[in-house]
């Protein structure tokens, strides 16, 4: 399991998980003092992320369209500091 | 002018606070009873995580054994909270009572809090999102969540804090950081105590923010009870749910 510790500049704290398979994700676990409304948005993205390509611009317009269609508001991160958090793990 | 039912539960378990917060907001959203404001403290003193946190990762649950501390998951967002000398609040209502932006509603519901503080003698502020600050240090943090239509938002207003002491709760990458943290920490939140140089109550925080809230929000405040069936729930919920390692540890 690879892992990132990443303090969002002016925002919360992501702490991720994460499985690969090949250069997709295989599995992966968004923790941290953010807020998402609902609650269960976290759930939803952690599948949805599955099988998609670990590239920056990709996973950033996929994390994008995830959460423009389901509605999801989220306070302590965006769609780019998610990335480079999982983008950094080691 | 909006009614509210105001609730005083007094000390309770950490897993009964969470439960009871959940009761509460289960009634309203069935419209059995008024949107309510509660205040509370916690007996024993505890450690609770926010909803997207991982416990084993947060908490020394050694440590939280060894002094009798209780460790709890909430059901809203944000960082993980020592419990100890504060006044703890729920605000519970249907979601179109504040502003359905989250930023503006917790700007509506902290303005109960800074108006409560002013009455204690401080000059306290909201700093988006979800803190309370006076002279620029954190004194009371706030969480909220949006489930069965209705808006829930609890948080903590400090009395004294122990920094030194919630750190000895919590997971640091490694010793040598942990000295480090608590300074800034100490630097960075205060309590009423410290800030106005005198010895307040539980009560007396209590009262200034029950004040705080009915002034700010121009409520009308009726004072009650748990009805029996939330009583139930709530025991039930933290019985069969908070208390519940498939809870607790869920991240």
């Amino acid at each position: 399991m690879l892992k990132n510790v990443y303090k969002v500049p002016d925002g919360k704290m992501l702490k991720i998980a994460l499985e690969k398979e090949g250069n997709t994700i295989g599995r992966i676990i968004i923790n941290g003092d953010f807020f998402a409304h609902p609650e269960n948005c976290i759930e939803t993205l952690e599948k949805e992320l599955v099988g998609k390509e670990l590239d920056r611009e990709k996973l950033m317009n996929v994390i994008r369209h995830i959460v423009i269609i389901n509605n999801f508001r989220i306070f302590g991160f965006d769609e780019k500091n998610l990335c480079d958090a999982i983008m950094g793990c080691r | 002018m909006k009614r509210f039912r105001l609730l005083l539960t007094g000390h309770n378990s950490g897993a009964m606070n969470m439960a009871i917060d959940e009761a509460v907001m289960t009634h309203i959203s069935e419209g059995k009873v008024l949107p309510t404001i509660r205040l509370y403290g916690w007996r024993p003193s505890a450690i609770t995580i926010g909803y997207f946190q991982s416990m084993r990762e947060e908490v020394d649950l050694e440590k939280c054994r060894e002094l009798g501390i209780d460790f709890i998951r909430r059901i809203t967002g944000g960082g993980a909270v020592f419990h100890e000398n504060e006044a703890t609040y729920s605000i519970i209502a249907p979601e179109n009572y504040f502003s359905e932006e989250i930023l503006e509603s917790y700007k509506q519901i902290c303005s109960g809090i800074t108006t409560g503080l002013k009455k204690l003698g401080l000059e306290a502020a909201f700093a988006p999102l979800n803190d309370i600050v006076v002279k620029g240090k954190k004194v009371s943090g706030n969480a909220q969540t949006r489930r069965m239509n209705c808006i829930l938002q609890h948080g903590t207003v400090l009395i004294d804090v122990d920094v030194k002491k919630m750190f000895s709760l919590l997971i640091v990458p490694d010793e040598k950081i942990r000295s480090k943290m608590i300074n800034n920490v100490e630097e960075r939140v205060t309590g009423i105590n410290k800030e106005t140089g005198r010895n307040h109550g539980f009560q007396e925080v209590v009262n200034a923010l029950t004040d705080g809230f009915r002034e700010a929000l121009n409520l009308e405040l009726c004072s009650g009870e748990l009805s029996p069936s939330e009583k139930e729930m709530a025991e039930r919920l933290a019985k069969e749910k908070y208390s519940k390692d498939e809870w607790k540890f869920k991240r």
